[in-house]
């Protein structure tokens, strides 16, 4: 049933209380499970949740730089530089990181967005004090090596054409992104362009790394079957030594006022064409007094948060012109949020039709705004995913970092929850009202390309 | 419709390092409270384990009707049937299912390969939500009645989807490596159909399937979270009760006698990389080899970053963003496969050094040191592959499906430190071999034996 996957963006939720809702699960409140934090004194942020269920911890460290604070010419560093995390350090040869992981049955890995860059151990609770160890130690120990810095190089050009080159949506939501921003970073693909990954340079990698990576720009995230103040006292004990250092100036490169509509077709190795429009859309700033982000969160689970919802039904299910719809609303980030509605037309139908439908949809929720009921059934979804999100230990963990990164607290998403069932269906209206207009909009087209 | 993964739409907000891909373990329960196992009047097989943690539920039914059981010329059937489920019943139709699912929050979804085709629901575990997400799935498995312009839309949309998917190499590669590595077989199929046959299915063939594949003794029912037996008897009874009664005839998986010899299949295509995949027939599900076996992958080509082809194609050459290996158990021998992307100029550079790689391991067999670590890798990640409702499901709904032991995993890791090393080397010298593999290369136009790049 359509839409109970994983939403692209999801408005994260820290998954830990139930409480009555008009829609679903009366009474019955679980206890919260409880966020200890900690500051050590060279300004890391350390951040524990305990979740006893299997002896299992989770042990990610954050950083907060990702491709938005990139320089031109250098896109794609950030990424390259957590390639190199796993190179060596001054005491750990290349490749014995996860070597030492895997011995003991452990994962790791590690992840790369625009507004962050994020490494993660999953392993038996025991091993708790090497995965720390480990951490800390590639903080500031990181041995950054030619023979091994050109080899990685060539691994991620092989990643851009995995992810971009050789994938028709790759291209679309890239060109997309390159054509709605002027100034503000948002606007570079975080596996950079392949000309800048060709004139990359080990100096390059290793200035990002001094600037960046420092206790004062991270967070310790630990989620599993834990003990708090022994987390602390390992974190002092491997990280507290590590100096911190004043971090480089971010400039806000705020986007000048869009003057009109901008489009751009992606011409690719498909048969289907496809269309993204992005609207520029507020991001959560304030936990407790913003609404709007909580309304077009909402929004979009109303066009398309499940099988009966409205853009699916119509187009795909009625009218049988689309042949998937997509909407979401990205405005838990660092930079400015957007509003996503994306489609892909079945054969023979043109974009102009789902197009025109979807204007359509854009006057009948501004005129008429949507149902009490139709909003409880997103609220539903909300109710039960923040208990479902719970049952990963990892996802918790992912949460809080992403919390961390904006600036919130680690349990922000149980305040993001409780205000999210108290939005009414005119403030959805409200922000159908005020976001989606047609000349803000950017429109992403992908089209066959007609001869092979 | 019943989705089954796969959609259209990916952001590129986060960059993982590696897939975490060719996971082909799932050892052990951890957090399980009670484990049960009973059959109901029906002949349903039910296993529940209890998890009180969180305040969910988890159920899936499966039945023996996957991709394998497509009759000649309809191929596509089976996962017609199943995408079709919940487009309507004889009470509702897709858009009252679909509404009532929603109030409930409850996700339910489907899955779906070569053996089975399953569906699942996570529900809530209050009595409101789970009580009327469970009479939904009583009614979509026992009553679906199929609507023709559904049908007549699903078809279309399956078209739409199998031509997108002929452009794609991934696509392309795994069905060429079915379709080379299983011949006659069942296998032979991943399940899509074709144009030709997709076409031709009427909506009697979905009635068909349904009444002949979903029937209480041809199903299996999981349930993992928050209730008690009791209640998870009610629920296991419901949904049995309810379904298509009759004895079935599960046999059309016939031995497929390995191959005797190998192939190499060349396809052109525009992509940047070539896709390439080496397959060989490798094990069923409760062989006897399977441990021995899935320590030699996890040593060859297994996940953890420590693989001896990772090392040799990503740490060492820079060739591949991964490259891994796993063997896919089934209920007849199902596939193994080494499957990598690589710049289509060197892709029979990189071709040469996997086969290389290969058939020195087959040679040779792995070193004492290697299976030790293997070992270690297993027994270490004991913990982390079930610990989830999720890992639970997915792990019980597995051993219920092919009559597994149900305390298998309680002894799996005195199962993993028994099996020495000899056993491993004499496992891979007997099952694998260099000379009856399957060999695809999607991307460069012929064959060059001038490695370049």
């Amino acid at each position: 049933m359509k839409k109970n996957r994983a939403r692209q963006v999801i408005f994260v939720i820290l998954a830990t209380l139930i409480a009555s809702s008009s829609v679903s699960a009366e009474s019955n409140v679980k206890p919260a499970l409880s966020v200890f934090q900690d500051t050590l004194s060279n300004g890391m942020r350390v951040i524990v949740e305990p979740d006893r269920r299997s002896p299992v911890a989770v042990v990610m460290v954050w950083y907060r730089v990702g491709s938005m604070d990139e320089a031109g010419g250098r896109t794609g560093v950030a990424h390259v530089l957590e390639h190199m995390m796993f190179q060596g350090t001054e005491t750990l040869a290349p490749g014995e990181y996860a070597k030492r992981i895997a011995a003991t049955g452990g994962r790791s890995n590690a992840f790369t967005s625009t507004d962050y860059t994020g490494y993660f151990q999953e392993l038996h609770s025991s091993q708790l004090e090497l995965a720390i160890k480990l951490e800390a130690d590639r903080m500031h120990n990181l041995l950054l090596r030619e023979v091994e810095f050109n080899n990685e190089l060539r691994v991620v050009m092989e990643e851009r054409r995995q992810r971009v080159d050789d994938n028709p949506h790759g291209l679309l939501w890239e060109q997309l992104a390159a054509t709605m921003y002027l100034s503000h970073p948002y606007r570079t693909p975080i596996v950079g362009w392949m000309n800048d990954l060709e004139h990359l340079t080990l100096e390059d990698t290793a200035d990002w790394y001094l600037r960046w990576y420092v206790p004062n720009n991270a967070a310790l995230v630990v989620a599993g079957d834990v003990d708090p103040a022994e987390v602390v006292r390992l974190s002092e004990k491997y990280f507290g030594p590590i100096k911190s250092r004043l971090l480089p100036v971010r400039k806000p490169q705020e986007e000048p006022g869009r003057l009109g509509s901008r489009t751009v077709t992606v011409r690719a190795n498909t048969t289907l064409t496809s269309q993204i429009t992005a609207y520029p859309a507020p991001q959560l700033i304030d936990v407790d007094a913003d609404w709007e982000p909580y309304a077009l969160y909402l929004l979009a689970g109303v066009l398309d948060g499940h099988s009966a919802a409205r853009l699916h039904k119509r187009l795909v299910l009625e009218e049988g012109i689309a042949h998937s719809v997509s909407v979401s609303y990205d405005g838990l980030r660092r930079g400015p949020g957007v509003f996503y509605v994306a489609f892909t037309a079945v054969k023979d139908r043109e974009l102009r039709d789902l197009e025109a439908a979807w204007l359509d949809e854009v006057v009948k929720l501004v005129t008429h705004g949507v149902s009490k009921d139709e909003l409880n059934r997103v609220k539903a979804q909300v109710v039960a995913s923040q208990v479902f999100s719970s049952d990963s230990v990892l996802g918790q963990a992912s949460r809080m970092g992403q919390m961390w990164v904006i600036g919130f607290a680690p349990n922000a998403s149980d305040v993001i929850n409780e205000k999210l069932r108290a939005i009414t269906p005119d403030q959805v209206r409200q922000v159908a009202e005020k976001y989606l207009v047609e000349h803000q909009a950017t429109i992403a087209i992908l089209e066959p390309k007609t001869s092979k | 419709m019943l989705n089954i993964g796969c959609h259209t739409f990916t952001s590129l907000g986060s960059y993982f390092r590696i897939l975490l891909l060719f996971l082909c373990l799932h050892p052990l329960s951890v957090h399980a409270q009670v484990r049960e196992q009973w059959v109901t009047e029906f002949g349903t097989k039910v296993i529940f384990i209890q998890s009180t943690s969180l305040p969910m539920v988890d159920v899936a039914v499966d039945f023996v009707a996957g991709a394998a059981f497509d009759p000649d010329g309809k191929e596509g059937l089976s996962r017609l049937t199943m995408h079709l489920l919940d487009t309507g019943t004889r009470q509702y139709d897709e858009h009252a299912i679909a509404e009532r699912l929603a109030m409930t929050g409850s996700q339910m979804g489907g899955r779906f390969d070569l053996d089975r085709a399953g569906i699942t629901l996570r529900s809530l575990s209050y009595e409101e939500p789970l009580g009327q997400s469970v009479d939904l799935l009583t009614d979509i498995l026992a009553n679906p009645i199929f609507p023709q312009e559904v049908l007549d839309r699903e078809i279309n949309a399956s078209l739409v989807s199998l031509r997108e998917s002929d452009t794609r190499p991934a696509s392309i590669a795994s069905r060429a490596l079915h379709q080379t590595l299983f011949g006659e077989h069942p296998y032979r199929s991943t399940g899509e159909g074709s144009e030709l046959t997709i076409k031709l299915l009427t909506r009697g063939d979905l009635v068909g399937f349904h009444s002949r594949f979903y029937r209480a003794a041809n199903a299996v029912i999981t349930i993992v979270g928050d209730l008690n037996e009791a209640r998870a008897r009610e629920i296991a009874q419901q949904v049995s009760e309810n379904l298509p009664r009759g004895s079935i005839d599960r046999e059309r998986l016939a031995a497929n006698p390995p191959r005797t010899d190998s192939e190499e299949l060349v396809i052109p295509h525009e992509a940047a990389q070539a896709h390439i995949r080496i397959g060989m027939v490798g094990i069923r599900r409760g062989d006897p080899d399977h441990l021995p076996l899935v320590l030699a992958n996890q040593i060859l080509g297994g996940g953890g970053m420590t693989s001896i082809l990772h090392d040799e194609l990503r740490e060492k050459r820079g060739m591949t963003y991964g490259v891994g290996s796993y063997f896919s158990p089934l209920k007849d021998p199902g596939p193994f496969v080494i499957a990598f992307q690589t710049r289509k100029d060197q892709a029979w550079e990189a071709l040469e050094i996997t086969l290389t790689i290969l058939s020195d391991f087959i040679r040779n067999g792995p070193e004492l040191e290697q299976v030790e670590r293997a070992k270690k890798y297993f027994t270490g990640a004991f913990a982390l592959n079930v610990d989830s409702n999720g890992e639970l499901l997915e792990y019980y709904s597995m051993i219920g499906f092919y009559d597994l032991p149900i305390d298998d995993i309680d002894s799996f890791s005195r199962r993993v430190e028994a099996v020495t090393f000899d056993q491993v080397k004499d496992a891979v010298s007997r099952r694998m071999s260099i000379d009856k593999t399957v060999r695809i290369i999607v991307g460069p136009d012929k064959r060059s034996n001038e490695p370049n790049g």
